[in-house]
Protein backbone atom coordinates (compact mmCIF):
# COMPACT_ATOMS: atom_id res chain seq x y z
CA UNK A 1 0.00 0.00 0.00
CA UNK A 2 1.69 3.38 -1.14
CA UNK A 3 0.34 5.41 1.51
CA UNK A 4 2.28 2.84 4.13
CA UNK A 5 5.51 3.99 2.27
CA UNK A 6 4.22 7.57 1.37
CA UNK A 7 3.56 8.06 5.00
CA UNK A 8 7.02 6.61 6.34
CA UNK A 9 8.92 8.38 3.66
CA UNK A 10 6.98 11.63 4.36
CA UNK A 11 8.13 11.62 8.02
CA UNK A 12 11.26 10.41 7.42
CA UNK A 13 12.24 13.03 5.11
CA UNK A 14 10.94 15.87 7.28
CA UNK A 15 12.85 15.12 10.56
CA UNK A 16 15.96 14.30 8.57
CA UNK A 17 15.59 17.72 6.41
CA UNK A 18 16.21 15.34 3.51
CA UNK A 19 14.84 16.14 -0.32
CA UNK A 20 11.90 13.86 -0.33
CA UNK A 21 13.19 12.94 -3.77
CA UNK A 22 16.35 11.43 -3.11
CA UNK A 23 14.65 9.24 -0.59
CA UNK A 24 13.26 5.45 -0.70
CA UNK A 25 12.84 2.14 1.08
CA UNK A 26 16.34 0.70 0.17
CA UNK A 27 18.07 4.06 1.63
CA UNK A 28 20.37 3.43 4.72
CA UNK A 29 18.95 5.03 7.91
CA UNK A 30 22.48 5.83 9.24
CA UNK A 31 22.91 7.83 5.25
CA UNK A 32 20.48 10.04 6.93
CA UNK A 33 21.44 13.11 8.93
CA UNK A 34 19.14 12.00 12.32
CA UNK A 35 20.67 11.36 15.55
CA UNK A 36 19.17 8.96 18.14
CA UNK A 37 16.62 11.22 19.89
CA UNK A 38 15.60 11.93 15.84
CA UNK A 39 14.80 8.24 15.49
CA UNK A 40 12.44 8.47 18.60
CA UNK A 41 10.83 11.37 17.07
CA UNK A 42 10.32 9.57 13.88
CA UNK A 43 8.61 6.59 15.55
CA UNK A 44 6.23 9.37 17.30
CA UNK A 45 5.90 10.81 14.22
CA UNK A 46 4.68 7.52 12.94
CA UNK A 47 2.41 6.43 15.76
CA UNK A 48 0.29 9.56 15.81
CA UNK A 49 -0.16 9.40 11.55
CA UNK A 50 -0.66 5.58 11.68
CA UNK A 51 -2.69 5.67 14.88
CA UNK A 52 -0.40 2.24 15.97
CA UNK A 53 1.67 1.80 19.20
CA UNK A 54 5.56 0.63 18.16
CA UNK A 55 7.46 -1.15 20.90
CA UNK A 56 10.43 0.17 19.73
CA UNK A 57 13.19 0.49 22.75
CA UNK A 58 16.55 2.17 21.84
CA UNK A 59 18.27 0.26 23.39
CA UNK A 60 17.39 -2.77 21.29
CA UNK A 61 18.11 -0.33 18.27
CA UNK A 62 21.94 -0.04 19.69
CA UNK A 63 22.20 -3.75 19.49
CA UNK A 64 22.52 -4.66 15.69
CA UNK A 65 21.25 -8.06 16.51
CA UNK A 66 18.01 -6.80 17.97
CA UNK A 67 16.04 -4.11 16.27
CA UNK A 68 17.72 -4.66 12.41
CA UNK A 69 16.53 -1.36 11.84
CA UNK A 70 18.86 -0.38 9.27
CA UNK A 71 17.01 1.08 6.21
CA UNK A 72 13.63 2.66 5.50
CA UNK A 73 12.19 -0.49 4.52
CA UNK A 74 12.69 -1.81 7.56
CA UNK A 75 10.60 1.11 8.87
CA UNK A 76 8.08 0.33 6.49
CA UNK A 77 7.76 -3.08 7.65
CA UNK A 78 7.60 -2.06 11.13
CA UNK A 79 4.14 0.00 10.34
CA UNK A 80 2.92 -2.01 8.37
CA UNK A 81 3.12 -5.51 11.01
CA UNK A 82 1.78 -2.51 13.86
CA UNK A 83 -1.15 -1.99 11.47
CA UNK A 84 -1.84 -5.82 10.46
CA UNK A 85 -1.60 -7.13 14.09
CA UNK A 86 -3.22 -3.61 14.91
CA UNK A 87 -5.13 -2.05 17.78
CA UNK A 88 -3.36 1.12 19.09
CA UNK A 89 -2.53 0.84 22.93
CA UNK A 90 -4.82 3.06 24.87
CA UNK B 1 22.68 9.02 57.50
CA UNK B 2 18.56 8.47 56.36
CA UNK B 3 17.17 7.13 53.51
CA UNK B 4 13.86 5.78 52.11
CA UNK B 5 13.46 4.32 49.01
CA UNK B 6 12.65 0.81 47.68
CA UNK B 7 15.23 -1.01 49.18
CA UNK B 8 14.07 0.55 52.52
CA UNK B 9 12.34 2.67 54.60
CA UNK B 10 15.13 2.77 56.83
CA UNK B 11 18.76 3.11 57.05
CA UNK B 12 18.88 -0.69 58.75
CA UNK B 13 16.54 -1.84 55.96
CA UNK B 14 18.63 -0.58 53.36
CA UNK B 15 21.85 -1.87 54.39
CA UNK B 16 20.17 -5.63 54.37
CA UNK B 17 18.86 -5.01 51.09
CA UNK B 18 21.76 -4.11 49.68
CA UNK B 19 24.19 -7.06 51.08
CA UNK B 20 21.33 -9.24 50.05
CA UNK B 21 21.27 -8.07 46.72
CA UNK B 22 17.42 -8.07 46.37
CA UNK B 23 16.04 -6.21 43.63
CA UNK B 24 13.04 -4.14 44.89
CA UNK B 25 11.90 -3.41 41.26
CA UNK B 26 8.37 -4.76 40.76
CA UNK B 27 4.91 -4.11 39.49
CA UNK B 28 3.80 -0.20 40.20
CA UNK B 29 1.00 -0.19 42.79
CA UNK B 30 1.16 3.53 44.18
CA UNK B 31 -0.44 4.93 40.65
CA UNK B 32 -2.89 3.51 38.13
CA UNK B 33 -1.37 1.88 35.59
CA UNK B 34 -3.94 1.78 33.12
CA UNK B 35 -2.64 3.86 30.19
CA UNK B 36 1.16 2.79 30.69
CA UNK B 37 3.08 0.86 28.36
CA UNK B 38 5.99 0.31 30.36
CA UNK B 39 4.09 -0.77 34.15
CA UNK B 40 7.51 -1.45 36.62
CA UNK B 41 9.20 0.50 39.13
CA UNK B 42 11.44 0.93 42.03
CA UNK B 43 8.68 2.34 44.25
CA UNK B 44 8.32 2.88 48.17
CA UNK B 45 6.26 0.26 48.84
CA UNK B 46 3.53 0.59 51.55
CA UNK B 47 4.40 3.84 52.31
CA UNK B 48 1.68 5.43 54.70
CA UNK B 49 1.97 9.59 55.08
CA UNK B 50 -0.31 9.66 58.23
CA UNK B 51 2.01 7.33 60.11
CA UNK B 52 4.40 9.79 59.94
CA UNK B 53 2.58 13.02 59.60
CA UNK B 54 -0.41 14.42 61.17
CA UNK B 55 -3.17 14.73 58.49
CA UNK B 56 -3.06 18.30 58.72
CA UNK B 57 0.54 18.38 57.69
CA UNK B 58 0.12 15.97 54.96
CA UNK B 59 -2.28 18.12 52.85
CA UNK B 60 0.43 20.41 52.38
CA UNK B 61 3.47 18.26 51.50
CA UNK B 62 3.76 16.26 48.04
CA UNK B 63 4.74 13.24 48.40
CA UNK B 64 8.83 13.82 47.68
CA UNK B 65 8.71 16.65 50.52
CA UNK B 66 7.36 13.57 52.93
CA UNK B 67 9.89 11.67 51.59
CA UNK B 68 12.76 14.62 52.60
CA UNK B 69 11.81 14.79 55.77
CA UNK B 70 11.39 11.02 57.13
CA UNK B 71 14.44 10.58 56.06
CA UNK B 72 16.18 13.55 57.48
CA UNK B 73 14.67 12.69 60.85
CA UNK B 74 16.57 9.47 60.72
CA UNK B 75 20.15 11.34 59.72
CA UNK B 76 19.79 13.95 62.38
CA UNK B 77 18.42 11.46 64.94
CA UNK B 78 21.02 9.26 64.49
CA UNK B 79 23.86 12.59 64.88
CA UNK B 80 22.45 13.40 68.20
CA UNK B 81 22.76 17.07 67.34
CA UNK B 82 20.06 19.86 68.41
CA UNK B 83 19.37 22.10 65.76
CA UNK B 84 16.90 24.00 67.15
CA UNK B 85 19.44 26.14 68.86
CA UNK B 86 22.43 28.63 67.97
CA UNK B 87 23.91 25.62 65.78
CA UNK B 88 20.68 25.80 63.83
CA UNK B 89 21.38 29.19 62.73
CA UNK B 90 25.10 27.93 61.34
CA UNK B 91 23.28 24.67 59.24
CA UNK B 92 22.89 24.41 55.65
CA UNK B 93 20.04 22.62 54.37
CA UNK B 94 20.77 21.68 50.66
CA UNK B 95 19.00 19.18 48.72
CA UNK B 96 18.74 18.40 45.42
CA UNK B 97 15.57 17.30 43.41
CA UNK B 98 14.56 17.09 39.48
CA UNK B 99 10.89 18.12 39.60
CA UNK B 100 9.75 18.49 42.62
CA UNK B 101 5.95 18.15 43.54
CA UNK B 102 5.12 16.18 40.30
CA UNK B 103 2.71 14.36 41.57
CA UNK B 104 0.69 17.36 42.81
CA UNK B 105 1.26 19.07 39.81
CA UNK B 106 -0.33 15.91 37.77
CA UNK B 107 -3.27 15.90 39.76
CA UNK B 108 -3.76 19.56 39.43
CA UNK B 109 -3.61 19.52 36.12
CA UNK B 110 -5.60 16.69 35.98
CA UNK B 111 -8.35 18.92 37.61
CA UNK B 112 -7.95 21.55 35.32
CA UNK B 113 -7.65 20.16 32.00
CA UNK B 114 -9.49 17.03 31.87
CA UNK B 115 -12.05 17.82 34.78
CA UNK B 116 -12.42 21.29 34.01
CA UNK B 117 -12.80 22.34 37.63
CA UNK B 118 -13.32 25.97 38.41
CA UNK B 119 -10.45 26.09 41.06
CA UNK B 120 -7.26 24.41 41.97
CA UNK B 121 -6.76 23.37 45.53
CA UNK B 122 -4.88 26.08 47.36
CA UNK B 123 -1.89 24.46 48.40
CA UNK B 124 -0.91 23.55 44.89
CA UNK B 125 1.87 26.23 44.73
CA UNK B 126 3.61 25.09 47.59
CA UNK B 127 3.38 21.38 47.30
CA UNK B 128 5.08 21.40 43.89
CA UNK B 129 7.78 24.10 43.87
CA UNK B 130 11.22 21.39 43.79
CA UNK B 131 12.92 23.75 46.76
CA UNK B 132 9.20 22.66 49.23
CA UNK B 133 11.18 19.89 50.22
CA UNK B 134 14.08 21.49 51.71
CA UNK B 135 11.30 24.26 52.78
CA UNK B 136 9.61 21.20 55.18
CA UNK B 137 13.22 19.89 56.20
CA UNK B 138 13.99 23.17 57.71
CA UNK B 139 10.60 23.58 59.72
CA UNK B 140 11.15 19.90 60.57
CA UNK B 141 14.42 20.44 62.68
CA UNK B 142 13.99 24.63 63.17
CA UNK B 143 17.26 24.33 61.07
CA UNK B 144 17.36 28.28 60.04
CA UNK B 145 20.73 28.74 58.24
CA UNK B 146 21.30 28.76 54.43
CA UNK B 147 18.74 26.70 52.88
CA UNK B 148 17.53 25.93 49.06
CA UNK B 149 17.54 23.30 46.35
CA UNK B 150 20.18 22.46 43.74
CA UNK B 151 18.88 20.47 40.34
CA UNK B 152 20.30 19.34 37.93
CA UNK B 153 18.52 16.51 36.60
CA UNK B 154 19.69 12.48 37.78
CA UNK B 155 23.02 14.58 39.43
CA UNK B 156 21.10 16.68 41.47
CA UNK B 157 21.69 14.98 45.04
CA UNK B 158 25.23 14.44 44.11
CA UNK B 159 25.42 18.73 43.09
CA UNK B 160 23.87 19.32 46.43
CA UNK B 161 25.97 17.45 48.73
CA UNK B 162 29.08 18.17 46.63
CA UNK B 163 27.84 21.68 47.83
CA UNK B 164 27.01 21.57 51.01
CA UNK B 165 30.51 19.76 51.00
CA UNK B 166 32.12 22.51 49.75
CA UNK B 167 30.79 25.17 51.77
CA UNK B 168 31.49 22.93 55.36
CA UNK B 169 34.93 22.16 54.27
CA UNK B 170 35.56 25.90 53.45
CA UNK B 171 34.49 26.87 57.14
CA UNK B 172 31.05 28.38 56.10
CA UNK B 173 29.09 26.58 58.40
CA UNK B 174 30.13 23.35 61.04
CA UNK B 175 26.80 21.39 59.94
CA UNK B 176 24.92 20.69 56.82
CA UNK B 177 21.77 18.56 56.03
CA UNK B 178 22.16 17.23 52.53
CA UNK B 179 20.92 15.33 49.96
CA UNK B 180 17.91 14.66 47.62
CA UNK B 181 14.31 13.51 46.90
CA UNK B 182 12.26 12.96 44.10
CA UNK B 183 8.83 10.55 43.47
CA UNK B 184 7.56 10.98 39.81
CA UNK B 185 5.25 8.08 39.73
CA UNK B 186 2.46 9.45 37.95
CA UNK B 187 0.81 9.18 34.52
CA UNK B 188 2.42 12.14 33.07
CA UNK B 189 6.22 11.23 33.49
CA UNK B 190 5.64 7.74 33.36
CA UNK B 191 4.24 8.76 29.61
CA UNK B 192 6.71 11.21 29.08
CA UNK B 193 9.50 8.78 30.12
CA UNK B 194 7.89 5.98 28.03
CA UNK B 195 8.59 8.14 24.98
CA UNK B 196 11.85 8.71 25.18
CA UNK B 197 12.15 4.90 24.91
CA UNK B 198 14.67 4.03 27.32
CA UNK B 199 12.52 2.27 29.85
CA UNK B 200 13.59 -1.03 30.35
CA UNK B 201 10.26 -3.47 30.35
CA UNK B 202 11.31 -6.25 32.34
CA UNK B 203 14.06 -5.20 34.76
CA UNK B 204 16.87 -2.87 35.49
CA UNK B 205 20.16 -4.81 34.20
CA UNK B 206 23.00 -2.58 34.12
CA UNK B 207 26.38 -3.37 32.31
CA UNK B 208 24.57 -6.08 31.05
CA UNK B 209 24.44 -7.70 27.37
CA UNK B 210 20.58 -7.76 26.86
CA UNK B 211 20.00 -4.41 28.93
CA UNK B 212 17.15 -2.43 27.79
CA UNK B 213 17.24 0.75 29.35
CA UNK B 214 16.32 2.09 33.18
CA UNK B 215 13.59 1.82 35.39
CA UNK B 216 12.18 4.72 37.37
CA UNK B 217 12.66 4.52 40.96
CA UNK B 218 11.81 7.34 44.15
CA UNK B 219 12.66 8.17 47.40
CA UNK B 220 15.04 10.37 49.70
CA UNK B 221 18.60 10.33 51.06
CA UNK B 222 19.93 12.53 53.55
CA UNK B 223 23.37 13.01 55.36
CA UNK B 224 24.48 15.40 58.02
CA UNK B 225 27.80 16.40 56.85
CA UNK B 226 29.86 18.12 60.21
CA UNK B 227 33.13 19.44 60.40
CA UNK B 228 35.70 16.76 61.18
CA UNK B 229 37.08 18.97 64.10
CA UNK B 230 33.40 20.19 65.33
CA UNK B 231 32.19 15.94 65.02
CA UNK B 232 35.38 14.95 67.08
CA UNK B 233 34.93 17.75 70.22
CA UNK B 234 31.52 16.31 70.67
CA UNK B 235 32.25 12.48 70.55
CA UNK B 236 30.05 12.12 67.23
CA UNK B 237 29.09 8.87 65.73
CA UNK B 238 31.56 9.85 62.43
CA UNK B 239 30.12 7.38 59.70
CA UNK B 240 32.23 7.88 56.93
CA UNK B 241 33.74 10.81 55.21
CA UNK B 242 33.48 12.78 52.12
CA UNK B 243 36.64 14.27 50.89
CA UNK B 244 35.92 15.42 47.42
CA UNK B 245 34.17 16.87 44.73
CA UNK B 246 34.35 16.75 41.07
CA UNK B 247 31.76 18.44 38.61
CA UNK B 248 32.01 18.99 34.59
CA UNK B 249 29.40 19.88 31.85
CA UNK B 250 29.65 17.91 28.16
CA UNK B 251 28.50 20.92 26.26
CA UNK B 252 27.33 17.82 24.06
CA UNK B 253 23.95 16.83 23.75
CA UNK B 254 20.49 16.89 25.86
CA UNK B 255 20.23 13.31 26.03
CA UNK B 256 23.23 11.51 25.26
CA UNK B 257 26.52 11.40 27.53
CA UNK B 258 30.06 11.98 27.03
CA UNK B 259 32.63 10.24 27.87
CA UNK B 260 34.88 13.47 28.00
CA UNK B 261 32.58 15.13 30.57
CA UNK B 262 32.35 12.01 33.03
CA UNK B 263 36.19 11.47 32.71
CA UNK B 264 36.43 15.14 33.79
CA UNK B 265 34.33 14.71 36.62
CA UNK B 266 35.66 11.17 38.23
CA UNK B 267 39.55 13.42 37.59
CA UNK B 268 38.35 16.37 39.43
CA UNK B 269 36.70 14.43 42.44
CA UNK B 270 40.09 12.52 42.61
CA UNK B 271 42.21 15.60 42.59
CA UNK B 272 40.24 17.51 44.53
CA UNK B 273 40.96 14.97 47.47
CA UNK B 274 44.74 14.46 46.82
CA UNK B 275 44.73 10.97 45.91
CA UNK B 276 45.22 8.87 43.15
CA UNK B 277 42.96 6.67 40.91
CA UNK B 278 45.39 3.86 42.52
CA UNK B 279 43.48 4.47 46.30
CA UNK B 280 40.58 3.68 45.01
CA UNK B 281 38.74 0.08 45.63
CA UNK B 282 34.88 0.78 44.33
CA UNK B 283 33.17 2.95 42.35
CA UNK B 284 29.41 3.36 42.86
CA UNK B 285 28.30 3.75 39.03
CA UNK B 286 25.84 5.91 37.36
CA UNK B 287 24.98 2.73 35.94
CA UNK B 288 21.46 3.39 34.80
CA UNK B 289 20.76 0.12 32.67
CA UNK B 290 20.96 1.82 29.20
CA UNK B 291 23.06 0.82 26.17
CA UNK B 292 25.12 4.20 26.02
CA UNK B 293 25.23 5.27 29.79
CA UNK B 294 26.87 1.72 30.66
CA UNK B 295 29.68 1.87 27.50
CA UNK B 296 30.04 5.53 27.70
CA UNK B 297 30.62 4.74 31.33
CA UNK B 298 33.09 2.27 31.28
CA UNK B 299 35.23 3.93 28.79
CA UNK B 300 35.12 6.70 30.93
CA UNK B 301 36.73 4.68 34.13
CA UNK B 302 39.16 3.09 32.29
CA UNK B 303 39.80 6.73 30.91
CA UNK B 304 40.84 7.43 34.47
CA UNK B 305 42.01 4.81 36.15
CA UNK B 306 43.83 3.47 33.73
CA UNK B 307 44.89 -0.25 34.08
CA UNK B 308 43.73 -0.04 37.91
CA UNK B 309 40.43 -0.07 36.14
CA UNK B 310 40.94 -3.88 35.90
CA UNK B 311 41.42 -4.21 39.81
CA UNK B 312 38.26 -1.79 40.49
CA UNK B 313 34.70 -3.20 41.37
CA UNK B 314 32.34 -1.09 39.83
CA UNK B 315 28.30 -1.69 40.68
CA UNK B 316 25.17 -0.31 39.89
CA UNK B 317 22.47 0.03 42.58
CA UNK B 318 20.41 1.27 40.90
CA UNK B 319 19.73 -2.12 39.54
CA UNK B 320 17.81 -2.73 43.29
CA UNK B 321 16.62 0.91 43.58
CA UNK B 322 16.03 1.78 40.64
CA UNK B 323 16.45 5.53 39.17
CA UNK B 324 15.49 7.76 41.72
CA UNK B 325 16.36 10.78 39.66
CA UNK B 326 16.78 13.80 41.48
CA UNK B 327 17.25 11.69 44.66
CA UNK B 328 19.47 9.18 42.82
CA UNK B 329 22.83 10.73 44.08
CA UNK B 330 21.75 10.72 47.53
CA UNK B 331 20.85 7.23 47.84
CA UNK B 332 23.54 6.03 46.19
CA UNK B 333 25.90 8.66 48.49
CA UNK B 334 24.06 6.48 51.50
CA UNK B 335 24.79 3.29 49.53
CA UNK B 336 28.26 3.76 49.15
CA UNK B 337 28.94 4.92 52.86
CA UNK B 338 27.41 1.88 54.14
CA UNK B 339 29.49 -0.09 51.87
CA UNK B 340 32.57 1.36 53.16
CA UNK B 341 31.50 1.52 57.01
CA UNK B 342 30.08 -2.76 56.75
CA UNK B 343 32.75 -3.50 54.49
CA UNK B 344 30.93 -5.35 51.75
CA UNK B 345 30.52 -4.01 48.25
CA UNK B 346 26.86 -3.99 46.87
CA UNK B 347 26.02 -5.87 43.52
CA UNK B 348 25.11 -4.92 40.34
CA UNK B 349 21.54 -7.18 40.22
CA UNK B 350 20.28 -8.78 37.83
CA UNK B 351 22.89 -9.12 35.52
CA UNK B 352 22.94 -11.95 33.41
CA UNK B 353 25.37 -12.06 30.34
CA UNK B 354 28.35 -10.40 30.06
CA UNK B 355 28.26 -7.43 26.98
CA UNK B 356 32.04 -7.28 25.20
CA UNK B 357 31.82 -3.05 25.72
CA UNK B 358 31.41 -3.44 29.08
CA UNK B 359 34.42 -5.17 30.57
CA UNK B 360 35.18 -4.45 34.46
CA UNK B 361 34.14 -6.30 37.57
CA UNK B 362 30.92 -5.15 38.07
CA UNK B 363 29.86 -7.46 41.37
CA UNK B 364 27.32 -9.22 39.75
CA UNK B 365 24.38 -10.30 41.30
CA UNK B 366 26.30 -11.19 44.63
CA UNK B 367 27.26 -8.59 47.29
CA UNK B 368 31.10 -9.26 48.08
CA UNK B 369 32.52 -8.94 51.57
CA UNK B 370 35.35 -6.44 50.94
CA UNK B 371 37.15 -3.83 52.94
CA UNK B 372 37.19 -0.04 51.29
CA UNK B 373 38.84 2.65 52.18
CA UNK B 374 38.00 4.91 49.16
CA UNK B 375 35.36 5.13 46.72
CA UNK B 376 33.45 7.02 44.03
CA UNK B 377 29.75 7.57 43.57
CA UNK B 378 29.14 9.21 40.20
CA UNK B 379 26.64 11.08 38.66
CA UNK B 380 26.13 11.78 34.80
CA UNK B 381 22.68 13.90 33.88
CA UNK B 382 20.58 14.03 31.14
CA UNK B 383 22.26 17.54 29.21
CA UNK B 384 25.51 16.33 30.05
CA UNK B 385 25.49 17.66 34.14
CA UNK B 386 28.20 15.61 36.26
CA UNK B 387 28.97 15.47 39.44
CA UNK B 388 31.49 12.79 41.24
CA UNK B 389 31.78 12.75 44.75
CA UNK B 390 35.02 10.63 46.54
CA UNK B 391 33.80 9.25 49.62
CA UNK B 392 36.07 7.69 52.31
CA UNK B 393 35.92 5.11 55.40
Amino acid sequence: MSDIVGGVLDIIADKAKADRSTLSPQTELSSLNMDSLDIVEVFFQLEEHFSISIPYNANDAADPAGAGLNTINDVIEIVRRQLAGDREAT
Amino acid sequence: MGCISAVGHNIGEMAATLKAGRCAIGPLTVMNVERLIVRIGAEVAGFDPLRHFEEKRVAIMDRFSQFAVVASRQAVAQSGLDLRGDLGLKTAVILGSGVGGMTSLDESFLRLYQENAKRLYPATIARMMVSAAVSHVTMEHGVRGPAFTATSACASATHAIGMAFQMVRAGMMPVALTGGTESVFTPGTMKAWEAMRILAPDTCRPFSRNRKGLVLGEGAGILVLEDREHAMARGAPILGEIIGFGMSADAGDIVLPSQDGAMRAMKSAIADCRQTPESFGYVNAHGTGTVLNDVTETAAIHGVFGSHARRLMVSSTKSMHGHALGGAGAIEAVATLLALRDGFVPPTANFTESDPQCDLDYVPNKARNQDVEYALSNSFAFGGLNAVLALRR
